[in-house]
């Protein structure tokens, strides 16, 4: 049962008309009934591991809270300074302790079900290349719905409470709930205990405003979805699923298409969740941020999945850079290479560490190491080098903060990204290197023109004005929104036919020009994989 | 939310519904050359004066191309139409003469039974699709998707897509066919359906031409299994309990001994209800006839204008002398029936010469 199927349809339905139907406090019930009916019917054989992830992580929270709390009678208690930093220390380190089992505990079971096998695949290609005999087994586990998505929510929360950023869940169902809401087990997002944890429990009245905004986002995410990313997906496919018979220009047109499709997929997807959240008056964070119109690849990673670049940077790149461990490295190289570049490398070794991290949560494969590595190096390279471009805008006398510039930059960021993409989307490491090489020494524009890519590939000509038309309507809307402007609200300021028009214009686009029906597999989202 | 705002939405659900289901209407099926024909003799089945119809033949393409109506009203002044379709799923027979019977007061119905092989009865969905998406909405449609949805489940699990979205597609097609918006999938049809101009007679033009077949003459007789009589006696119940008079017949055609066993079968378990059968294949049915491998057939399976004209004017001495059916001729509700007979022969003789040339080309070979 995937969030665009019609047995979804029918639990949301019937799970709306109830959630509605009774009283407030009693709400959060009928989320976490049905968060738990919609995970059976899509891993119900892997359920243990999401129950594992919610009572150990409940468990090291309330843990948590108790040190906490007992740190905080006794310090109130106390007046001698000495022992106060005595027990402060120790209770620090309770607090380690138990984090600490509570992360690899689940850090652990993630890694042991999505990683066993490419580590003993690695392994045995070593082994075999080192000539030592003996094989570990291969391994193919199935993955529990979400692992990736809740398993980082739930660390997350039990990092915070060990940072006393908030207090503990006392209430286990509820919990429940936090880590298993349906409608962001598919794909995320990765949300935080004090953003979101209340909003389930707290219940909504019916707000009919909201539930109306909802559902237009709901609308849109599925335009995103079907419209675009389903028939971008033939081309990008196409291109990355047989590329030894593309070369050229025909692999940078396809990572470019792939870049957009996984943008209106996964954004079509996130658009989908945080609607059918507010359906239940629940505010969802945003996940994205129009990141093509990032200047840099630094900032793109601020606007593409933000919770994730968020987690990241929180439990992992802050951590590690402001370790004792780094802060010792970083006084050591400022010994070495002076005070700019010894600051520089500990920050650095800290970036390519999460990058990597960020590249192996979307998968275990090589490909992902590498998809790491590259964007961290771009980024790493970009810092380095943002003197020499601000030389190079100054010599071509154009302005830093003028439109043209802007556009230089975005486009450029937009390339690297796609170049990353090679990296992602190709079907192994092998390939992406090849089609890497293909692109940068082949040199054939005539494909463009002498059908031999554009609609052999699996397109009409009635597809690919679809494509532009919905590229530019992305584009505006995008527009429209890094100028602050909320098109949502302008259309709801609209009179009444303009606002019904604009919103069957909408069903239509989708019912009429969507990739959807039975002679299509059954859509999921790129980002479920992962 | 306030009263103002709660009908707003029940509003807007309603405009945008129907403009859904109008969509669902127009985009369709498509209609080429294949299709456009069984459109319009649904269309001619509505437009036709309500209950000038004396009765219909139904069954699959082997049927339609083998009654010419105009020539049964030319001859006897019977007004019975042909309402086969493309391989006509067997299991939708009394579906389909439901319909037809909600707009034509019609006193029988004559059954060609090829559609009850067991090789037929496993049917496909634009075969489904031919009769249901013909059928106006109405719960009769609703219950004839999903009586062949359930049928096709049931007797041949995983052959058919079950899908939810497929089995939806066939009460709103616009779930399949919204594609060929962004496809190069559109015919004239899809505009303009047109009129029939020989009351449902096959008019294409391929029709005219003729091939050389032997008439498959087979004495076994395979005895029709349980899917076979449940779907026979459904029929025969069905028309019993509302006073439908039933005529089996077995155009002629040249499958291979185990369709033509099977058709024997057929005609066997019919007889043993109490009908009798017109059986082309029967070597003296077929020599009274007068059909004639050589100059009959398109192809192996249909007859063509000349076969057709022998078939009807066999079957239509044969439904003379054994029901009652009024002349119509001269009657003004059925002009449209004297100017399909004037087309009809034209039509006839066209047909005859563009046969005898197709002959003198093979002699000259």
């Amino acid at each position: 049962m995937g969030l665009v199927s019609f047995e979804f349809a029918a639990l949301l339905t019937v799970l709306l008309l109830v959630y509605y139907l009774l009283p407030v406090r009693h709400r959060w019930r009928v989320l976490l009934v049905g968060s738990y009916l919609f995970y059976l019917a899509n891993s119900a054989g892997m359920t243990v591991f999401l129950l594992v992830t919610t009572v150990t992580t409940f468990c090291a929270g309330r843990r948590l809270g108790r040190i906490n709390e007992e740190t905080r009678n006794y310090l109130a208690a106390s007046q001698g300074k000495g022992a106060r930093k005595e027990y402060k220390q120790s209770q620090q380190r309770r607090k380690r302790r138990v984090v600490l089992a509570a992360v690899l505990c689940n850090i652990g079971l993630l890694v042991a079900l999505k990683y066993t096998g490419f580590l003993f695949e690695s392994a045995n290609a070593l082994l075999q290349a080192i000539g030592i005999g003996g094989r570990l087994p291969d391994i193919g586990w199935l993955l529990p719905l979400g692992i990736s998505f809740y398993t980082l929510q739930a660390v997350g929360y039990v990092i915070d409470i060990y940072r006393g950023k908030y207090e503990p869940d006392q209430n286990l169902a509820q919990y429940m709930l936090f880590v298993s809401f349906f409608p962001q087990m598919i794909q995320g997002p990765i949300s935080r205990h004090d953003q979101l944890a209340h909003q389930l429990y707290e219940g909504h009245v019916f707000d009919y405003r909201r539930v109306t905004t909802g559902a237009q986002l709901v609308l849109w995410g599925l335009i995103k979805k079907f419209v675009l990313a389903e028939r971008l997906a033939v081309v990008a496919n196409g291109v990355f699923d047989n590329y030894l018979n593309y070369a050229g220009l025909s692999m940078l047109i396809g990572a470019a298409v792939y870049g957009v499709q996984v943008y209106a997929d996964f954004s079509g997807g996130m658009d989908l969740v945080g609607g059918i959240a507010q359906l239940f008056g629940i505010e969802i964070t945003e996940n994205f941020a129009r990141p093509y119109f990032a200047r840099s690849l630094e900032e793109f990673w601020r606007r593409w999945h933000i919770t994730l670049g968020a987690w990241m940077r929180d439990y992992v790149f802050y951590p590690v850079s402001l370790s004792k461990t780094f802060a010792r490295l970083g006084k050591r190289t400022k010994t070495y290479f002076g005070a700019q570049t010894g600051k520089r490398i500990p920050t650095f070794l800290a970036m390519f560490l999460t990058f990597l991290l960020v590249g192996v949560w979307h998968g275990a494969e090589w490909k992902y190491v590498a998809y790491g590595i590259w964007n961290a190096s771009i980024i790493s390279s970009s810092i380095l080098l943002q003197p020499v471009y601000g030389r190079l805008a100054d010599a071509c006398h154009i302005k830093r903060e003028s439109p043209l510039w802007r556009l230089i930059c975005m486009v450029r960021t937009f390339c690297l990204v796609s170049l990353g993409r090679f990296f992602a989307r190709g079907t192994s490491l092998h390939a992406a290197l090849v089609m890497l090489k293909s692109a940068f020494t082949v040199w054939n524009p005539e494909v463009l023109t002498n059908g031999t890519f554009l609609f052999p590939i699996g397109l009409l000509l009635q597809d690919w004005l679809v494509i532009l038309f919905m590229v530019l309507l992305l584009l505006a809307v995008g527009l429209w929104q890094e100028r602050g402007i909320c098109l949502r609200e302008v259309i709801a300021g609209q009179r009444l036919p303009v606002r019904w028009a604009v919103y069957v214009a909408g069903v239509l686009l989708l019912v009429l020009f969507g990739m959807y029906g039975p002679d299509y597999e059954a859509a999921s989202f790129v980002y479920q994989q992962f | 939310m306030t009263k103002r705002q709660g009908l707003r939405a029940i509003a807007f659900l309603i405009v945008l519904t129907a403009i859904l289901l109008g969509c669902n209407a127009c985009i369709g099926m498509p209609k080429n050359d294949n299709v456009i024909l069984m459109t319009r003799r649904f269309k001619e089945m509505r437009t036709d004066p309500k209950d000038t119809w004396d009765g219909v033949v139904i069954g699959t393409s082997i049927s339609d191309r083998s009654w010419a109506a105009p020539l049964a009203y030319q001859e006897y002044g019977m007004a019975v139409y042909p309402m086969g379709t493309d391989g006509q799923p067997f299991m939708l027979s009394v579906e389909l003469l439901e319909e037809i019977r909600s707009y034509q007061d019609i006193s029988f119905a004559v059954v060609e039974l090829h559609g009850i092989r067991k090789v037929a009865l496993k049917t496909n969905g634009g075969r489904i699709r031919w009769v249901t998406e013909h059928m106006r909405p109405s719960l009769r449609r609703l219950r004839a998707v999903k009586k062949a949805l359930d049928y096709m489940d049931a007797w041949y699990p995983g052959a058919f897509d079950s899908s939810t979205m497929n089995r939806l597609s066939y009460y709103f097609p616009l779930l399949k066919f919204h594609k060929r918006l962004t496809s190069d999938e559109f015919y004239e049809g899809d505009f303009h359906t047109g009129e029939t101009v020989m009351k449902g007679a096959y008019e294409a033009a391929r029709h005219v031409a003729a091939r050389d077949v032997t008439v498959t003459v087979c004495d076994k007789v395979r005895e029709m299994d349980g899917q076979q009589t449940e779907l026979l006696d459904e029929l025969i119940d069905y028309a019993e309990e509302t006073g439908l008079a039933l005529v089996f017949y077995i155009a002629p055609s040249a499958f291979d001994e185990t369709a033509s066993s099977q058709m024997n079968g057929a005609a066997q378990y019919v007889e043993s209800r109490g009908y009798e059968v017109v059986n082309f294949l029967d070597p003296e049915v077929l020599a009274a006839s007068g059909i004639d491998g050589t100059t009959d057939f398109i192809d192996k399976r249909h007859v063509n204008t000349s076969g057709a004209y022998k078939v009807t004017s066999y079957l239509a001495d044969y439904l003379d002398a054994h029901l009652e059916i009024p002349d119509h001729r001269g009657d003004a509700d059925y002009a449209s029936w004297d100017t399909a007979v004037e087309n009809y022969e034209t039509f006839y003789e066209e047909s005859l010469v563009a046969i005898e040339e197709w002959k003198a080309g093979q002699a000259g070979k």
